[in-house]
């Protein structure tokens, strides 16, 4: 929750209820309070799960020697032998490190990797709803090995999230100037008038959007599923690209 | 720019030049390209946005037999692929339906492609080999330097046909240096306005063609590769003004070979274009076969036939692309 209150505050986010977890929301922002851990972590996600939503994953980590305070975005995440690369498409604020997600906290800082207790689970569990570039992996240094975490120093957590805030909004920002890559189609004036099969409708989507493609119409008097789905069948097979 | 680099290659003299190059990229260690390229996690659109480099070692079967119909006059047809994705954005580009990534591989082994080349059991003057299948051949020469090590090896292999693939107009590192007859550089074409709309990023015709002339006063080959052919509304002005622009400029008596070719995706591929670009008016669009007639009789006019070589089968040309299926 340390680290959360920070980005609550700097995006005006609302709780919401009816979650086993704390979860804000204002907008398109939704935060969610994963609490400690791979295992944890990944449940939060799946909880919020949309397909093709952009994730970002902030919180703190350890570093045999970074400096407390600094942000890294992973381009290497390791969980055991699981290994994967969310790929970074957009200008960042920081540099880039491997993360290895542990259970519990290191102290001895074996690698060069930044260590922590969640960016693999948020990873995983993610990416059964978006692309590998859809999702970023935020990480505050919190503990070297000079300055190991210790619970007193927990409440030192929000403040090291609040100094980065600004480096956090701008990878928000990057995730969300990402082209839009799911196109829905309304097709309810049909659908609402007649019946179409599930299959019928698919056909009628792609249809539609074969019309938006090439600016004609995608409406017209068909009485019937059959009808419709003939009229785009004449339409669309005699269009001739329009440059 | 990222650049993913294999361990096994870190200290290869071509992956050291490279990142000398990009000295403030940002380098991340992999094991093998596979585990960042064309996972199933991916989406080729969105890396389109901004690719990284992947440098990386090619092992297997380096060079392949081409599919039927990819031909430019001899019997034996081959391909390598030094690099895989290239930087222009075309919205007809085969590659966005077969891989999941965008990303730039550059295979770094040059000297294994030509080991195999070299080893491929043919009668002399029979092979071509093609360089540019999964790749523009020319556009990351800067980076790549494959025109470096690919002269050379054309230089002692007279007897191979080399073809370089592009739409890149950066031949300035290479104009200085002896044609070599054998060494062709096929220049894909299109009329200006399909080129602005659909072949994004690439070099305007204007531009392309001026490449050309350059070249041809130099004295090296070069191949005229009219494919795909975009068929559209107004076709026969659209095309018929752009060959003329292409014949008044370039000297076709010079032209090693030509080929032409329709706009074609295999079927397997053909979801996941639809999939990735859903609103793509070219996807959408009719492509019918009178608009390759149409050509076809404008090149016969111009060239020689045994230098024009058609991508397709003449008697069943392609027809209007599938659009719906009744059930």
């Amino acid at each position: 929750m340390q680290e959360a209150k920070p980005l609550i505050a700097h995006y005006g986010l609302k709780k919401v209820s009816g979650y086993h977890l704390n979860v804000f929301r204002k907008d398109e922002i939704t935060l969610v309070v994963t609490g400690m851990g791979v295992f944890e972590a990944a449940s939060a996600i799946g909880l919020l799960g949309q397909k093709n939503m952009l994730v970002c994953n902030v919180g703190v980590a350890g570093h045999r020697n970074l400096r407390v305070g600094e942000m890294i975005v992973a381009h290497k995440i390791q969980f055991h032998k699981l290994v994967a690369f969310p790929k970074l498409l957009f200008d960042l604020p920081c540099e880039t490190k491997d993360v290895e997600s542990v259970l519990w906290p290191q102290t001895n800082y074996e690698t060069d990797s930044v260590y922590d207790m969640e960016a693999f689970g948020v990873y995983r569990s993610a990416m059964g709803f978006s692309f590998s570039e859809q999702i970023s992996l935020c990480k505050v240094i919190s503990d070297n090995a000079e300055t190991p975490f210790t619970k007193d120093r927990r409440k030192e957590v929000s403040g090291l999230i609040e100094k980065n805030l600004s480096k956090i909004d701008l990878v928000v920002q990057g995730l969300m100037s990402l082209p839009q890559i799911d196109v829905d189609v309304d097709i309810s004036w049909y659908t609402n008038k007649m019946h179409f099969t599930e299959t019928q409708k698919e056909m009628l989507k792609k249809c539609f959007r074969q019309a938006q493609a090439l600016g004609v119409s995608p409406y017209c008097s068909g009485k019937s599923a059959k009808e419709v789905l003939a009229f785009f069948s004449n339409l669309l097979g005699e269009q001739k690209l329009c440059l | 720019m990222i650049i993913y680099v294999e361990k096994g290659i870190k200290n290869h003299h071509r992956t050291k030049k490279l990142l000398s190059r990009f000295s403030d990229a940002r380098v991340v260690s992999i094991q093998k390209y596979t585990e960042v390229f064309n996972r199933k996690d991916q989406n080729f659109r969105l890396q389109k946005q901004k690719p990284a480099l992947i440098l990386a070692e090619k092992k297997g079967v380096f060079v392949h037999k081409t599919p039927d119909l990819y031909s430019i006059g001899r019997k034996n047809n081959f391909y390598f692929s030094h690099i895989l994705n290239c930087p222009f954005d075309c919205d007809y580009c085969f590659l966005q339906g077969m891989y999941r990534s965008a990303f730039y591989v550059l295979f770094v082994n040059y000297e294994d492609f030509a080991e195999e080349v070299l080893k491929i059991p043919c009668e002399k003057n029979t092979m071509s080999v093609f360089t540019g299948y999964d790749g523009d051949s020319l556009a990351l020469n800067a980076w790549t330097h494959f025109w470096d090590f690919l002269y050379p090896l054309a230089e002692k292999t007279p007897s191979i046909e080399y073809e370089l693939r592009t739409k890149s107009v950066a031949i300035r590192s290479f104009l200085h240096q002896r044609p070599l007859e054998n060494m062709i550089i096929a220049y894909s074409l299109n009329p200006e306005i399909i080129t602005k709309k659909i072949e994004k990023k690439t070099p305007p015709l204007s531009s392309r063609l001026r490449a050309i002339q350059e070249l041809q006063r130099k004295g090296f080959s070069i191949g005229l590769r009219f494919d795909p052919i975009i068929d559209c509304q107004e076709f026969s002005r659209i095309y018929e003004q752009f060959f003329t622009q292409v014949f008044e400029t370039i000297d076709c008596a010079k032209v090693h070979s030509v080929t032409l070719g329709p706009f074609r995706v295999p079927k397997s591929m053909q979801k996941n274009l639809e999939k990735l670009r859903p609103l793509d008016p070219l996807l959408a669009s009719n492509q019918s076969s009178e608009s390759l007639d149409f050509c076809e009789k404008i090149l016969y006019n111009h060239f020689p036939k045994d230098r024009i070589f058609l991508c397709y089968e003449p008697s069943c040309s392609q027809g209007p692309l599938p659009v719906l299926d009744l059930p």
